[in-house]
């Protein structure tokens, strides 16, 4: 009989065992690698969603403005008109402003929007949706008594600026709301604006998202904007002008925004095998640009 | 002796490894290009928000270091400011454009890297608030004289083509206004207005402690003869660095005026006492002290006096308005000679608004340029 060769069984329980360690603590190492490239993943989300928030929040809010001594169609003399219409901790509404510019010819109720000429917006303005915001001088020797008159868009065509702005197109906007006397001249500036609402609400899969709605959108329901966000985790806070906490919307001069992002499904600690739904936060605050000074 | 030899190098390992090896690679590499994404994000989000500062500085010096100069630029017109470097490299590039007499748009456009943000706000002119009701205002007595003339009509001033509004008051007084003999004409609606309660110290003092603020010639007590626009330098421009360059009141077609300095219209501070004698100016003139002018001088604006006013001599004439205080009842204004005091609307609102600063509009002044 030839000598075989071979392993016994033991050489081979050893080996297998050996196998084993070996293949376990590179499936470790692989694991982990991957959940901790998922957290990130999933990390990195969460920011970029975060910094989307506090990027798109601030700026909306930033253009809110306030007026004083506006008279007229329902503006009675001496008010003071915030463009914040109702605030709370978790929700706040206010007039956005969807374009801006100069008017370069007056008619009536008429006004041209000089869109040849410095224009800015993101949107072209809607009849029946937006509401123009527009400078009036009054006294021209006087600054104190200037006012911003609001007018609703009833039709949008086109014009022709004045010569002194080299006749070219524009937009022509027709406005209801007839203030007598307003005073709204060639070379005024204007807003265009709807009323958003900005709500923390929950989703369909019970997490919490930050909701918008125009307001000026007949029909419009509320679409989730951002999240999924921590249950308080679109928070505001209302400072006036001496930095103290403020309920009436005229007095708010800064406004706190917190944000508590969640990533969309639970993962690992780093360091740590255990899996939850991770969370970060940021907190700006927003100056009111064209508040009262 | 035997050797072993290992013909048959059966095994795994290396291919585990190598499987190992390039699974792990492949989450490095994901998990670094994630990171790389992330870092220029936020390199992005950081030259952004300096770019956005910078705009914002850019909008800030025009407001703080305003020229008066642009005050007169043309409707509809536009011009570009110089370059404002901010710190860290970044920088923003303004262009000015005149809406209406009294509105202007500053356009800022902020650049750090390839990051560039858009800022702009209206700025309104902002005049000194004041409400002159007579061709001569004075607190205490006033007397007139000589050939004197002080009409409250309305003027427009030689050649700037105005059109005249409703007429003032001729001679409005907190005292008594006394004739001085002499054949001197007062006209206006009414032609005087005396012992006016309304008429009191802050009406002078108030106005001239905000244009003070503003004055662009300062000239100390003493006397100043012969004031004449002048330019300097190829292409001439007015030579506004000139003590008795006060701007030039003349307009086409006046024989021998100064173009250039048609516009320029300083607020000039007297810290003292002054007698001016011959030339011409337009503007604000502001006498921290008693004003003598002693004839062929001709002023087009508003004159302040915190002291008092006399005249003598021929051919001197002040278009807009006069404004004069009596610091102690010892004093008077006198208007002897042949002096012309005439109201012109026209006039005060061309020197007030060419010496306003400009200031963000009430509510509202600024919008984000998306372009």
């Amino acid at each position: 009989m030839r000598a075989r060769n071979g392993f016994t069984l033991v050489e081979l329980l050893i080996a297998l065992v050996l196998f084993l360690i070996v293949s376990a603590s590179v499936f470790q190492l692989l694991h982990n690698t991957q959940r901790v490239s998922r957290a990130q993943a999933e990390r990195t989300e969460m920011q970029s969603n975060m910094r989307a928030g506090a990027l798109i929040v601030p700026a909306e809010l930033r253009s809110i403005g306030y007026d004083q001594f506006v008279t007229g169609t329902g503006n009675p003399a001496g008010t003071v008109m915030s463009d914040i219409l109702s605030m709370a901790a978790d929700s706040i509404a206010f007039r956005a402003v969807r374009s801006s510019g100069i008017i370069c010819n007056v008619a009536a109720n008429t006004y041209v929007l000089d869109t040849g000429g410095f224009y800015t917006g993101y949107r072209a303005v809607a009849a029946g949706r937006d509401t123009l915001m527009v400078y009036g001088d009054m006294n021209p020797n006087r600054s104190s008594d200037d006012v911003w008159f609001r007018k609703r868009i009833t039709a949008v065509g086109a014009g022709n600026c004045t010569a002194a702005y080299g006749g070219r197109a524009g937009t022509a906007i027709t406005t209801d709301d007839a203030v007598p006397g307003d005073s709204i001249i060639v070379g005024a500036a204007y807003h265009s604006f709807e009323v958003m609402s900005y709500k923390l609400m929950q989703g369909a899969d019970n997490r919490w998202y930050l909701n918008a709605r125009s307001m000026s959108n007949p029909g419009e329901a509320y679409q989730p904007m951002l999240g999924p966000l921590a249950p308080l985790g679109f928070a505001l806070k209302y400072y006036d002008v001496n930095g103290a906490e403020t309920a009436v919307p005229a007095n708010v001069r800064t406004i706190q925004v917190t944000l508590i992002s969640q990533s969309t499904s639970r993962v690992s600690d780093m360091g740590s095998s255990n899996q939850q739904i991770q969370t970060d936060s940021v907190v700006t605050r927003v100056a009111l640009r064209n508040a009262m000074r | 002796m035997s050797v072993t030899t290992v013909r048959n190098e059966r095994g795994i390992a290396l291919v585990i490894a190598m499987v190992a090896l390039v699974v792990i690679g492949a989450i490095v590499a994901g998990t670094t290009y994630i990171s790389l994404i992330e870092q220029r994000t936020s390199t992005n989000t950081t030259v952004s928000s300096q770019a956005f500062q910078a705009a914002e500085a850019g909008v800030q010096e025009a407001i703080v270091n305003w020229d008066i100069g642009w005050n007169t630029m043309a409707v509809g017109g536009q011009t570009a400011l110089t370059r404002v470097n901010t710190y860290g490299g970044s920088y923003s590039d303004r262009t000015l454009s005149k809406l209406n007499d009294n509105l202007f748009l500053v356009v800022s456009r902020g650049t750090q890297g390839n990051a560039t943000q858009s800022l702009a706000a209206v700025l309104r002119l902002v005049i000194a608030d004041l409400d002159v009701q007579a061709a001569v205002t004075a607190g205490g007595d006033v007397r007139i004289g000589g050939n004197s003339t002080v009409q409250g009509e309305d003027t427009s001033p030689l050649n700037w083509g105005c059109t005249p509004g409703a007429t003032r008051t001729g001679i409005r007084s907190s005292g008594d206004v006394q004739p001085s003999g002499g054949s001197y004409t007062l006209s206006g609606a009414p032609p005087i207005n005396e012992f006016d309660a309304t008429v009191n110290d802050n009406l002078f003092q108030d106005p001239f402690n905000e244009l003070r603020e503003r004055a662009t010639l300062t000239l100390h007590a003493g006397a100043y003869n012969g004031m004449s626009p002048v330019t300097s330098g190829t292409p001439a421009r007015c030579n506004t660095a000139s003590s008795t360059n006060w701007g030039e009141p003349w307009r086409a077609p006046a024989g021998g005026r100064v173009p250039e300095c048609q516009t320029y219209a300083p607020i000039i501070l007297a810290t003292g006492s002054i007698h001016v004698q011959n030339g011409r100016g337009q503007g604000i003139l502001l006498v921290d002290g008693d004003l003598e002018i002693r004839g062929n001088f001709e002023f087009t604006g508003l004159v302040i006096v915190l002291g008092e006013v006399r005249t003598n001599g021929t051919g001197s004439k002040i278009t807009g308005g006069l404004l004069a205080n009596q610091i102690s009842l010892a004093d008077e204004s006198s208007f002897l000679g042949n002096p012309t005091v005439a109201f012109s609307e026209c006039a005060l609102a061309y020197v007030l608004n060419a010496t306003a600063l400009a200031r963000p509009v009430r509510g509202r002044s600024f919008a984000y340029s998306y372009n």
